[in-house]
C-alpha cells in the first residue's frame, strides 16, 4: 500500500453533482475512504457549472435532475471543454433512457445511486482504466436498436451502424447474462479485452456534434432512442 | 276488340276511365289513319289524262275499257294484257319534252309509242313489287312522235299473289307531270329505301345488345324481326317456288317474333307453348322445298295470312292485357299497333276494291314506321337501363365510401377502447405487481422507522429491497418474446450487488450455448413471479444458510414429453434449515418457513416444478420451467391455492 500511495502523487480529481445532501455525502464518502481521491462537490447546476468553469476534474458525476439545471447539459459542457474527463451519469434505476442519452451526450457510463460504497469506488476506477459499465437492460436495449436498423421498421435515432459484428455480439453475450470469461471464450478473444469494448461502443454511439440541436432534441424527446 | 267486356268486375273507376280513354284514343288513331288514306297524291292535269282505252281481248279482239282497269292473277305464270290509246302531237310543242307517266299499276307494265318500247318496269326489280306504289314516269323521244294523232301501247304483265291492275295513264310535256312523279316516287321509293336502311342499323344495334346480353332474349326477337323486314324489301319478286315459299313464310315468321317481343315487353315470361307460333311459317319453308308449287300456294293462302292475322292479333290482345294492368307503355305500344292494323285493314279494304280512292298500300311502310318506333323504345330503355346502372354505380360507391367512413370511425373507437382496455389492464397489473413487492416493503420501511429504536440496517435493507422489486417490475415490463435469459441476466446483476454486499459470492452458469429455451408464451407476471421466487430463494441463503456461496445454473433438459425444458438450479454451501422449517404450510413461522411457503405457492402458480434439498452441507433449489407456462392469469389461479 505504501508503493502505491507513493506512486500517487496527484490524486484522481473528482467533481460529484447532486442535489440530494445524504446521497451525495455517500457517494463523497464511497470515494474519500482512499486517497487516490480529490473529492469535490456541487449540490446544484450552477455551483457545478462555476466548478467546471475554474478547473477540469478527471471524473465527472453527475445526477440528470437538478434543481437550477439538466446533469445532460453538464456533460455536453463537460465533453465540449474537455476529452480527457470520464463523465458518468448518477442514475436511480439505470434506465435506458437516462443512461443512453448521457452516453449520446458523452457519457463512458453510470452508476446507480443505491449502489454499495465499495462498488462505486471499483466502477471509478475501472472507468479510469478504460472499463466502461454496462448493464444487461442497456446492452439489451443497443441490441435491440441494431435488429431495428436492420428490419428498417421503427425509426430510431440511435446510430448503431458503426457497431461492427463483433461489439453486437457481446452485447448479446451482456443481454443474455453470460459473463465477460464467457462472452470472450465464445468470440475468441482475450477476457481482459471485453470490458475495453464497451467504452469503445460508447464511443461509437455518441453524437459527434456537441451542438446546441441534439441537447435540445434530447430534452425535448425529439431524438427517439 | 273491346276492352270493357269484362270491366264491370272491376270496381275499380280509374281503371274504367283508363280503358275508357284507351278505346277512344284507338278510334281517334283509326280515324286520322283512314283521313291520312285519304289524303290526294298529287297527280298531273286532268287534260293529259287518258282514261278511255283499248283492250286486247284473249280472242285479239279490242274492247273499249275505262281506266282504272283491273285483271285477275294466274299466280307464278304472268298473264299479259294489251292496251292501246291515241294521243295528239304538234310540232310546234317539240320545244318541250314529253313523257308518259303511269302513277300506279301491278304487276309490272312495258309502254311503248308508236310501236316503240320506252320503258319496261321488269328491268327494274324495285318496280316491280306490287305492294309498293311506284310511280313509272316514262320519257318519249321526239324522234319518235309524229304531228298529229300518235299511238300508245300499255302492257300490263300480271303474276303473282295480287290482280293486275292500271291506274290511269298521263300524256303530255314533261314538265307538267315531274312534280306528281317526284313527290310519288319520294314517298313510295326512297322513303322505304330510308326506313330500310334505318332498319338494318336497328337490327344490328339490336343483335350486338343480344349477343352480348343473351339472356334479353327481346332485342334478339326485334333484332331478327326487323332483319327479316329488310330481307322483304329487298327481294325482288320470286321467280322460283322455294324463293316464293320462302319469301312467303317471312311473314308470318316476323308476326311470330313480334309476339314473343310484345309477351316479353309486357313482362311475361316465354313458355315452351309460344313456339308454336312459329309453325306457319316453318310449314310453309318445308313446303316450299317438299311440295309442288301449286300445293305450296294452297299451303300458303291456308297458313301465311291467316296465321299473320291470328298472331298480329294475339300481339294485341297481349297489348290489351298489358293496357289492362295499367302499364303505360303497353298503350303507347298498343296505340301505334292499332295504327298499323288501321293501315292493313285499309290495304285489305283497298285490296278488293272496297275503298275509294287510288289504290295505295299503306300496310308496309307504316309496320317499317313501327319496327322504328319499337327499336327506338328499346333502345331508349337499355340507355335508360344503363343510366340506372351508373346512378346505382355511384350510389354503390358513395355507400361504400360512407361504410368505410363509418368502418374506420369504428376502427378508430374499437382501438381507442382497446387502448384504454390495454391501459387499464397495464394499470391493474402494475398496481398488483407494486403491491405484492414494493408496497409492501414500503410499510415495512415505515413500520421499521416507528420502532423505538429504530435499526438503521434493517430500514436500509428493506428499502434496497423495495428498490430492487422496483427495477424488477420495471424490467419485467419490458417485451421480451419469451426469451426468459435477457431477464435473468438483470436479475443476475440484482443478486450480485446484493450478495457482494453481504460478503457471498455468485457463481453463475450458463450451460450449452443459449441457457434456456424460448418460452411462446412467457408473460410478464410469470417473469415476475419467478423471479421474486428466486429473490426469496437468494434471500433465505443470504439470511439463513449462513454459507458463503451461491451457485445458479441454469440449463435445458428434456421433461417427461420429451419436450426441451429449463432448469434453474440454486445451491448455497451454507449449514441447510431444519426440517420442522421446511414443513407443510402454516407450520413455518421462522423466516425461511415463510419465505419457503412463498417460494412453493409462486412455482405452483407458474407451474413451475420445485425440488428442495437440504442438509448440513446446503440447500439445493431445483426450478423445472414448465414448456408452456400457465395461459390464466396469477388472479384467477391464486384464488385456488
Amino acid at each position: 500500500m505504501a508503493l502505491a500511495d507513493s506512486q500517487v502523487i496527484q490524486p484522481i480529481s473528482v467533481l460529484i453533482v447532486e442535489d440530494d445532501a445524504p446521497t451525495r455525502q455517500r457517494i463523497v464518502g464511497a470515494l474519500s475512504n482512499t486517497a487516490d481521491f480529490n473529492v469535490n462537490q456541487a449540490a446544484s447546476f450552477t455551483e457545478a457549472y462555476s466548478f467546471l468553469a475554474q478547473t477540469c476534474p478527471d471524473v465527472l458525476l453527475t445526477d440528470i435532475q437538478l434543481p437550477d439545471g439538466s446533469g445532460m447539459d453538464l456533460i455536453r459542457r463537460m465533453r465540449q471543454k474537455s476529452d480527457k474527463t470520464e463523465i458518468m451519469v448518477i442514475s436511480i434505476l439505470g434506465d435506458e433512457t437516462s443512461v443512453i442519452s448521457a452516453i449520446l451526450l458523452g457519457a463512458n457510463g453510470y452508476i446507480l445511486k443505491d449502489a454499495f460504497p465499495a462498488d462505486i469506488a471499483d466502477t471509478v476506477r475501472d472507468l479510469l482504466k478504460g472499463h466502461s459499465p454496462i448493464s444487461a437492460s442497456i446492452a439489451r436495449f443497443i441490441v435491440r436498436r441494431t435488429q431495428s436498423r436492420e428490419s428498417g421498421a421503427p425509426r430510431s435515432d440511435l446510430n448503431t451502424a458503426k457497431l461492427t459484428a463483433r461489439e453486437i455480439d457481446i452485447l448479446w453475450g451482456i443481454a443474455k447474462g453470460f459473463s465477460y470469461a464467457d462472452i470472450a471464450d465464445h468470440l475468441g478473444i482475450s477476457r481482459q479485452t471485453v470490458p475495453g469494448y464497451i467504452k469503445n461502443i460508447y464511443r461509437k454511439l455518441e453524437v459527434n456534434t456537441r451542438g446546441e440541436a441534439v441537447y435540445e432534441a434530447l430534452q425535448q424527446g425529439l431524438i427517439r432512442l | 276488340m273491346t276492352l270493357t267486356s269484362s270491366s264491370h268486375t272491376d270496381p275499380s273507376y280509374r281503371r274504367l276511365a283508363l280503358a275508357a280513354v284507351f278505346v277512344l284514343l284507338q278510334l281517334a288513331v283509326i280515324v286520322i289513319c283512314v283521313q291520312i288514306r285519304q289524303i290526294p297524291l298529287p297527280r298531273p292535269p286532268e287534260s293529259d289524262r287518258i282514261e278511255q282505252m283499248w283492250r286486247q281481248g284473249a280472242r285479239g279482239e279490242w274492247q273499249p275499257v275505262t281506266l282504272p282497269d283491273h285483271r285477275p292473277t294466274a299466280g307464278l305464270t304472268p298473264t299479259i294484257t294489251t292496251y292501246r290509246a291515241t294521243f295528239a302531237w304538234s310540232p310546234d310543242q317539240a320545244k318541250t319534252p314529253w313523257a308518259v307517266f303511269v302513277p300506279r299499276f301491278t304487276t309490272t307494265i312495258e309502254i311503248a309509242i308508236n310501236g316503240s318500247t320506252i320503258e319496261d318496269t321488269v328491268r327494274d326489280p324495285s318496280k316491280r313489287r306490287p305492294d309498293r306504289n311506284t310511280p313509272v314516269l316514262a320519257p318519249i323521244a321526239e324522234s319518235l312522235l309524229k304531228p298529229g294523232l300518235n299511238e300508245v301501247t300499255v302492257r300490263l304483265q300480271v303474276w303473282g299473289p295480287l290482280e293486275g291492275y292500271l291506274d290511269s295513264l298521263y300524256v303530255g310535256p314533261d314538265a307538267q307531270m315531274r312534280r306528281a312523279y317526284d313527290v310519288r316516287r319520294t314517298l313510295f321509293d326512297t322513303l322505304p329505301l330510308i326506313l330500310a336502311a334505318w332498319q338494318v342499323t336497328f337490327a344490328t344495334l339490336l343483335g350486338i345488345i343480344w349477343l352480348n346480353r343473351r339472356h334479353e332474349s327481346i332485342y334478339g326477337y326485334l333484332a331478327m324481326a326487323t332483319m327479316l323486314g329488310v330481307v322483304q324489301h329487298f327481294a325482288g319478286l320470286p321467280q322460283s317456288a322455294i324463293v316464293a315459299g320462302l319469301l312467303g313464310a317471312m311473314g308470318p315468321l316476323e308476326a311470330a317474333l313480334m309476339l314473343h317481343y310484345m309477351l316479353l315487353l309486357t313482362g311475361r315470361r316465354i313458355r315452351r307453348r309460344h313456339a308454336f307460333a312459329f309453325m306457319p311459317g316453318l310449314v310453309i319453308i318445308a313446303a316450299a322445298f317438299l311440295l309442288s308449287p301449286e300445293h305450296l300456294r294452297i299451303v300458303y293462302l291456308l297458313l301465311g295470312p291467316p296465321s299473320i292475322g291470328l298472331l298480329i292479333a294475339a300481339v294485341w290482345i297481349v297489348l290489351l292485357a298489358a293496357v289492362w294492368q295499367a302499364r303505360r307503355h303497353a298503350i303507347y305500344l298498343a296505340t301505334i299497333f292499332t295504327a298499323v292494323l288501321s293501315c292493313w285493314a285499309l290495304d285489305v279494304l283497298t285490296l278488293n276494291n272496297m275503298i275509294a280512292g287510288e289504290r295505295i298500300f299503306i300496310g308496309r311502310p307504316s309496320y317499317s314506321l313501327v319496327l322504328m318506333a319499337l327499336g327506338i323504345w328499346l333502345i331508349w330503355r337499355f340507355v335508360q337501363a344503363l343510366k340506372e346502372a351508373d346512378g346505382f354505380a355511384a350510389a354503390l360507391v358513395q355507400k361504400v365510401t360512407e361504410a368505410e367512413d363509418k368502418l374506420r370511425a369504428n376502427f378508430a373507437r374499437e382501438e381507442e377502447r382497446a387502448r384504454s382496455e390495454a391501459l387499464l389492464a397495464e394499470r391493474t397489473r402494475l398496481m398488483r405487481d407494486l403491491h405484492d413487492g414494493l408496497g409492501g416493503q414500503l410499510v415495512s420501511i415505515v413500520a421499521l422507522s416507528e420502532q423505538p429504536q429504530p435499526s438503521g440496517q434493517a430500514i436500509g435493507e428493506a428499502a434496497r429491497a423495495a428498490l430492487k422489486d422496483l427495477r424488477l417490475v420495471i424490467d419485467a415490463m419490458e417485451e421480451i418474446d419469451g426469451d426468459l435469459m435477457l431477464a435473468l441476466a438483470s436479475w443476475r446483476e440484482r443478486i450480485d450487488t446484493q450478495l457482494r454486499a453481504h460478503q457471498m459470492h455468485l457463481d453463475w452458469t450458463i450451460r450449452g450455448p443459449s441457457g434456456l429455451p424460448i418460452f411462446q408464451n412467457l408473460r410478464s407476471w410469470h417473469v415476475i413471479q419467478l423471479i421474486r421466487l428466486m429473490d426469496e430463494v437468494v434471500t433465505n441463503a443470504v439470511k439463513h444458510s449462513g454459507g458463503k456461496h451461491v451457485a445458479v445454473t441454469i440449463e435445458t433438459v428434456d421433461d417427461t414429453a420429451g419436450r426441451p425444458a429449463g432448469r434453474i438450479t440454486i445451491q448455497d454451501d451454507g449449514h441447510g434449515y431444519a426440517a420442522d422449517q421446511t414443513g407443510a404450510a402454516g407450520t413455518g413461522r421462522s423466516g425461511t418457513g415463510r419465505g419457503l411457503l412463498n417460494i412453493r405457492r409462486r412455482a405452483a402458480l407458474c407451474d413451475i416444478d420445485l425440488v428442495t434439498e437440504t442438509g448440513p452441507t446446503g440447500t439445493r433449489i431445483e426450478l423445472t420451467l414448465p414448456a408452456e407456462f400457465p395461459s390464466q392469469t396469477a388472479d384467477s389461479r391464486s384464488g385456488k391455492i
